[in-house]
């Protein structure tokens, strides 16, 4: 019974993760469309704060 | 001669609060001083060149209004010969069509080098913006003997001048009261148009005011610009120059081309006239006795042979800090997580989440966050190389080595941040003027060995020369030789594309060393902190996904028989299945399908390969064991007739693989964005990813034909 439980909602965290990967991939394509510098994970600390294309103003 | 001067009048704050847009020449303290005045976070360094982003930060006027700061890169002059150079032209003009027209101007000047800073702010006089001085560096100016005045500069330009050091913050209360002030004047700096080119700005003048209807003050500023600028660099997002005042420009240059007259040397040198009177006035130089201090740090740092034994000593001094400073907190974090997971086993009824939690969440991401001291360590050394003004030293030093193999110096910058991360690396790149040199510069930036190699080096070093008995020196000296390699591999890379893909002839670069300083420990430690939050905010949000499915890919499908060993659950996984896919691929590197899965799942990053080896390794456990350490995991792993799997040429053989490889998809993607097409990052990742498997092939299969195991 309790392995039963476990694997459902083991199960359920990995469905959030991979829906939450494709929402932030969709929202990054969307961003950089924008022509924003959304590379927010690259570990890069300018690119948080955008540049000088449409849409740019992050804060 | 015509007289270019801005009529001196004032100009009220806008209603809804004013845009101001801070200038300067590059290294002359701007960035730290809208830090000082916005308080936003951001990387400062004391090399020339390092502002590329646009900045915006609020900040607010003495009765609590906010003041919307813009911080644009820095530039020598608006003749623009690089895009960053080309945004501040662009911004100023009000050509940029995403970013309105700044309301007024802080102009930072660099108190000692005055007249070169002088030059632009002469230029930005021209624009007929209100314009506030602020005179930094003084403390610098007074150690080197220049004594500046500043009443009489403020008297001379008619502009607010006030003196300042960004680095310790005094004077900023004094700017901000400046920039609080509701009226403004404009400047009155006045410089005399040689006379042959008056004619031609008049009919600008003319033809903007009378057919466009633009001001006269407009209408020069444009003419002088145009006048200015070599090749009258075009930006993407900006308006194109008025067709009006090219079409007269074009038409006087072709004149002045033809009668052999140099009308930009002309400009140029009448501006420095004007520039040398009021220097006359404002500027005492006090006799210097001796050599500067920087000066004779410089004969052994910049020195031909010596500057390359103080460099090497330097990079060998941060690796022996990372290897002996970080071994403690280390262990505390390794010890840390080894705890959680016991405790989270001994809590919970064996099952799929508890091993979600245990092998998938705990292994991967605690895989990962045990490298967070080392980080730290690394970006304060960088935080304090920069900071103290020796990075330039070592672009100075690069550069000769840099330009035999045909790239620009320009491009040592772009490649110094890339050992921090590819990504402030390429967009770095902006800087450089020539397209083909910012290719070959972005086709080999991902070279450098990053932040994010470094936990793949450490755990493999780890794992190469396990034991305490292993000298320290052993552990740097492989650390460097990955360092050199892929330095090594830029350079031998950069030398091919230059003469084969993208030729060029090889630019000369101009670099300003800037004098020693005492670094801003409160900076470099801002930067330190702020690239450990960026790495744990990475670690609990990429790499927790990434640990998650791969948890998922490795225990399903579940096998068919419920008592198998983990072992052979792995390998029926979905996991195991890629692993085994790619294994006859990486077979003759002495990989195994094992590793096979942290390759594949690390081409989203690098560090993602230890996440991947504690999730592949730790479910592989005995689930009723206590946690053994992950490097403990790896020296105990097999080939299935019973050999060591990470033997210490394997070892060998995979950090050199992680040097050449391209596994990093947010550097693809910057890639794609900065070259605005996908070839170049396919080019890339095809020409590395082939660089990584023959290298390791060779190293691989020498090794074992000279008897290494």
């Amino acid at each position: 019974m309790s392995d039963s439980w476990q694997t459902w909602a083991a199960l359920g965290v990995v469905a959030i993760t991979v829906i939450a990967f494709i929402v932030r991939a969709v929202r990054r394509r969307r961003a950089s469309k924008s022509g924003c510098a959304s590379a927010a994970d690259c570990g890069c600390a300018s690119a948080k704060l955008g540049n000088l294309r449409p849409g740019e103003d992050h804060r | 001669m015509s007289t270019a001067t801005a009529a001196q009048s004032v100009v009220a704050t806008p209603t809804d609060g004013p845009v101001f847009a801070i200038i300067g020449n590059p290294n002359s303290g701007k960035t730290t001083l809208f830090n000082s005045l916005t308080g936003l976070r951001q990387k400062v360094g004391n090399y020339p060149g390092v502002t590329v982003e646009k900045k915006v930060g609020v900040c607010y006027s003495q009765h609590g209004r906010p003041m919307k700061v813009i911080d644009l890169p820095g530039a020598y002059s608006l003749a623009a010969r690089s895009p960053d150079e080309a945004v501040l032209r662009d911004v100023l003009l009000g050509r940029r069509t995403d970013t309105a027209r700044p309301d007024r101007v802080v102009c930072v000047v660099d108190a000692s080098n005055l007249e070169r800073n002088l030059y632009l702010v002469s230029q930005v006089c021209d624009l007929g913006l209100p314009v506030i001085i602020a005179l930094n560096m003084t403390d610098l100016a007074e150690e080197a003997g220049i004594d500046v005045n500043a009443v009489e500069l403020e008297r001379l330009i008619g502009v607010p001048v006030i003196r300042c050091q960004a680095s310790t913050g005094k004077g900023v209360l004094a700017l901000r009261l400046a920039m609080s002030r509701s009226e403004l004047p404009r400047p009155a700096f006045e410089w005399k148009i040689p006379e042959k080119i008056v004619p031609a700005v008049n009919e600008v003048i003319h033809g903007l005011t009378a057919r466009e209807g633009r001001d006269r003050i407009g209408a020069q500023a444009e003419a002088l610009t145009l006048l200015s600028d070599r090749e009258n660099f075009p930006l993407v997002g900006s308006s194109a120059p008025s067709g009006i005042a090219l079409d007269v420009v074009n038409r006087h240059e072709e004149q002045w081309r033809k009668e052999g007259y140099d009308w930009r040397g002309a400009l140029v040198a009448a501006r420095y006239e004007a520039i040398g009177l009021v220097l006359e006035r404002v500027q005492r130089n006090k006799p210097r006795i001796g050599v500067a201090m920087s000066d004779r740090i410089d004969a052994v740092a910049v020195h031909p042979v010596l500057g390359w034994f103080v460099l090497g000593a330097v990079m060998t001094g941060l690796f022996l800090s990372i290897f002996s400073f970080a071994e403690y907190p280390m262990n505390w974090i390794d010890a840390g997580v080894a705890m959680l997971g016991d405790a989270v086993r001994a809590q919970m009824a064996p099952g799929d989440l508890r091993d979600l939690i245990t092998d998938g969440v705990i292994a991967g991401v605690g895989g990962v966050i045990i490298f967070l001291p080392q980080i730290l360590i690394l970006f304060f050394f960088i935080g304090l190389l920069e900071s103290t003004g020796y990075m330039a030293r070592a672009a100075f030093i690069m550069d000769r080595l840099m330009s035999h193999v045909g790239l620009s110096g320009k491009a040592f910058i772009p490649l110094l941040s890339s050992y921090a991360c590819a990504i402030p690396g390429i967009m770095a790149t902006r800087t450089i003027e020539d397209r083909k040199d910012r290719l070959v510069t972005i086709l080999v930036a991902p070279l450098m060995s990053c932040s994010a190699r470094l936990p793949v080096y450490i755990l493999m070093i780890a794992a190469l020369v396990p034991g305490e008995r292993v000298p320290l020196f052993t552990k740097v000296g492989i650390m460097l030789l990955m360092y050199a390699l892929g330095t090594i591999g830029a350079f031998l890379f950069a030398w091919l594309f230059k003469r084969v893909l993208l030729r060029g002839e090889t630019p000369l670069m101009i670099l300003e060393l800037p004098p020693y300083r005492v670094p801003s420990l409160r900076a470099v430690a801002m930067h330190m902190f702020e690239r450990a939050f960026l790495f744990l905010k990475r670690a609990g949000t990429v790499i927790l996904g990434i640990s998650i499915i791969l948890w998922f890919l490795t225990a399903y499908p579940k096998h068919e028989n419920p008592e198998a060993t983990a072992a052979a659950q792995i390998e029926g996984s979905f996991a195991g299945s890629a692993g085994k896919l790619i294994e006859p691929a990486i077979e003759p590197l002495g990989f195994d399908w094992q590793i096979g899965i942290g390759l594949i799942a690390s081409f989203a990053a690098r560090e993602v390969f230890v996440s991947s080896m504690a999730v592949v390794f730790s479910a592989g456990d005995d689930a009723d064991e206590t946690s053994s350490t992950l490097r403990q995991a790896l020296l105990d792993a097999k080939w299935p007739d019973g050999r060591q799997l990470f033997t210490p040429l394997v070892c060998f053989t995979l950090m050199v693989f992680y040097v050449f490889a391209m596994q990093c998809i947010s550097t693809i993607v910057i890639v794609r964005r900065e070259t605005n097409s996908w070839t170049w990052p396919l080019f890339q990742v095809g020409y590395m990813t082939g660089t990584a498997w023959f290298a390791s092939f060779i190293v691989y299969q020498a090794g074992r034909a000279l008897g290494f195991s």
